[in-house]
């Protein structure tokens, strides 16, 4: 049989991995990252109150430009340097 | 192929050295035993398709592999069957470390003096066999993990002691099956089926693609350099080079004559202006629609007459495909993974049309975006489902173009004002006559449209609401588009029939995608 070539780039084939998880949100810096999609402010901020109020985070948020387009490496890079945690709200 | 044997008659047993064994790679090519063996020990697993034992050890060895590699055991195995049915046999057991082929007659099994498969040897880095391991046998490899220095604990969780079957012996090996049983074994291998064997590798978007032979490539490739890169394909992290493009073509059904119309739709969807990572991961429907303008249509013979935006001409059909399986495979934007896609649309498989210019009185899209006229240019557009908007009854232009502005009113969402996007609508030849009887300029058709879009805002209150309306009076007015230059006309379709089409935009005011035109080389 005929050998095939792949579709594939093999370098993007690659799992990335997890994270280490957190043990305790006590006292640990979240990042709640809005997408700027409509009512982001006001699912993340009773998100980010729960996890200040009954887990003891220290909350803090953040936003990228717009939810189209990946967000850009300043903003990669202060997510890296400002937080324990990052939570993403995606989509609607 | 061996360079050297060290005994026909047994099996090689523990303390001697093994024989040197030149194999298939599954990707092409040959590879030794000890070059995949590296600097230390390796557990090579001799299996073969049709044997549920050697399905077995492959698919509960995947389970201790990156645990032994760790502890310093390569896993290699080495499959008595073709590298593609040998690839098959990996990707259905979920296993993926490495693996070689051992072609006819299967002379390496023979030197390790394999009996029956699968059978493991555990090699040192001096090249002498340390174990052997005939069939399952959950504690001999439980023992060989522990010898990686694999914790109990470990070894117990990854191998669970209580997982049936504890012990499983083994097929018959290949080397040892008469000229008779051979044949057999490959009357077997014949039920190989090349297309079933791309979907199970997930190659395609649920349709039959065509096998990306290299012989077929490098035809799809022609003078080509396949080394080009032209960038990442979002929203993964795939590097397209023009040989994995000629792959999606091939893929696709594409005939070689069509590759520079891909190649040049390639580079359109990857503008970033075009914003193919949004286009790919939005929840929304939309897709890349590619339309063709210049002699490149006539001379793939595409279609942009009859039926041009429903399939049945192989040029549409397989060019839209190849962007598709571009995106979806060396640019992982596949449904559930990069895709996030509510509800997709049949245009998602793959849309492409030719402007049919010969039923037109206007400059061309291409024309229309700056491009010399006769020069072939394909245009990318992030465009939705098609929306028919029938008007067989109405004779004046102005009435024509009221009915065209209603029905494009609910692009996106009907109380969604303004859009703040170009839009997209395919004009039929016969609503084309009209305004051309009329002396009417896609300029005149596009302000009418503007215009008989126009509502109260009272009437845009509820559901899906552009951002404005919230701070105007209920007696204001908004128009679904801010300029008629956010009208984009092309003609294509049929004689005989008033049916315009609206292609509608994904989301607008800039956040969305900018349409982009690329020349085709001619070739």
């Amino acid at each position: 049989m005929e050998e095939y070539i792949s579709p594939y780039d093999e370098r993007s084939l690659g799992k990335s991995p997890l994270a280490p998880r957190l043990k305790s949100l006590s006292g640990k810096r979240v990042t709640l990252l809005s997408i700027r999609k409509p009512k982001s402010a006001e699912f993340l901020g009773e998100l980010g109150r729960i996890l200040g109020e009954q887990h003891g985070a220290l909350v803090s948020y953040d936003e990228k430009p717009t939810f189209t387009r990946p967000a850009p490496p300043e903003v990669i890079e202060r997510l890296r340097a400002g937080a324990d945690a990052v939570v993403e709200g995606l989509a609607d | 192929m061996i360079e050297s044997s060290v005994s026909e008659s047994g099996m090689i047993e523990p303390g001697r050295v093994v024989p040197q064994a030149l194999l298939e790679r599954l990707e092409g090519g040959r590879a030794s035993l000890a070059s995949m063996q590296g600097d230390g020990k390796a557990l090579v697993l001799f299996v073969e398709a049709e044997c549920p034992t050697s399905r077995l050890a492959l698919r509960r060895l995947q389970t201790i592999a990156a645990a032994l590699a760790h502890g310093g055991v390569k896993l290699v195995a080495v499959h008595q069957d073709p590298p593609a049915v040998a690839a098959l046999t990996m990707r259905s057991c979920e296993a993926d470390f490495a693996a070689l082929s051992e072609p006819e007659p299967y002379a390496a099994s023979a030197a390790f003096g394999v009996r029956t498969v699968p059978t493991a040897f555990l090699i040192g880095s001096d090249d002498r066999v340390e174990a052997v391991v005939e069939g399952w046998s959950r504690d001999a490899f439980a023992d060989i993990a522990a010898g990686a220095a694999l914790p109990k604990d470990d070894v117990d969780r990854l191998l669970d002691p209580a997982a049936h079957p504890v012990f499983k012996p083994g097929c018959a090996s290949k080397n040892t099956l008469s000229a008779e049983l051979l044949a057999s074994a490959r009357a077997a291998e014949g039920a190989f089926d090349e297309f079933e064997d791309l979907f199970e590798r997930g190659w395609t978007d649920g349709l039959p693609v065509v096998p990306p032979t290299r012989s077929r490539v490098a035809r799809m490739l022609g003078d080509y350099r396949a080394d080009v890169s032209l960038g990442i394909v979002p929203p993964g992290t795939g590097e397209l080079t023009l040989e994995r493009l000629a792959v999606c073509a091939v893929l696709a059904g594409c005939h070689p004559s069509y590759f520079p119309v891909v190649k040049a739709a390639a580079h359109a969807v990857l503008d970033p202006a075009f914003n193919l990572h949004g286009v790919t991961n939005t929840t929304h429907s939309c897709g890349p629609v590619l339309i063709v303008n210049g002699p490149v249509r006539r001379r793939i013979g595409m279609n942009s007459g009859m039926n041009c935006l429903g399939g049945w001409n192989r040029a549409n059909a397989t060019i839209g495909r190849a962007i598709r399986l571009m995106s979806g495979l060396t640019g992982h934007g596949t449904p559930g993974v990069l895709d996030r896609s509510t509800m997709g649309q049949p245009g998602k498989i793959g849309f492409c049309f030719a402007e049919n210019e010969e039923a037109s009185p206007w400059e061309s899209l291409a024309s229309a975006r700056g491009f010399e006229p006769g020069r072939s240019v394909v245009t990318a557009y992030a465009g939705d489902g098609p929306l028919t908007i029938s008007d067989h009854y109405s004779r004046d232009p102005e009435e024509v173009a009221r009915t065209i502005a209603l029905g494009g009113s609910v692009a996106f969402s009907p109380h969604f004002y303004p859009l703040v996007t170009d839009t997209v609508f395919v004009v039929c030849p016969e609503h084309v006559a009209t305004f051309a009887q009329a002396g009417w300029s896609k300029r005149d058709v596009a302000e009418r449209i503007v215009e008989g879009s126009r509502r109260r805002v009272s009437d845009l209150r509820t559901g899906d609401q552009g951002p404005f309306t919230a701070s105007l009076d209920d007696d204001a007015e908004l128009t679904k588009w801010l300029s008629p230059d956010e009208i984009v006309l092309v003609v294509a379709g049929g004689d005989a029939g008033r049916f315009t089409m609206l292609l509608p935009p994904w989301v607008g005011f800039g956040f969305g995608s900018t349409m982009t035109s690329q020349l085709i080389d001619e070739v």
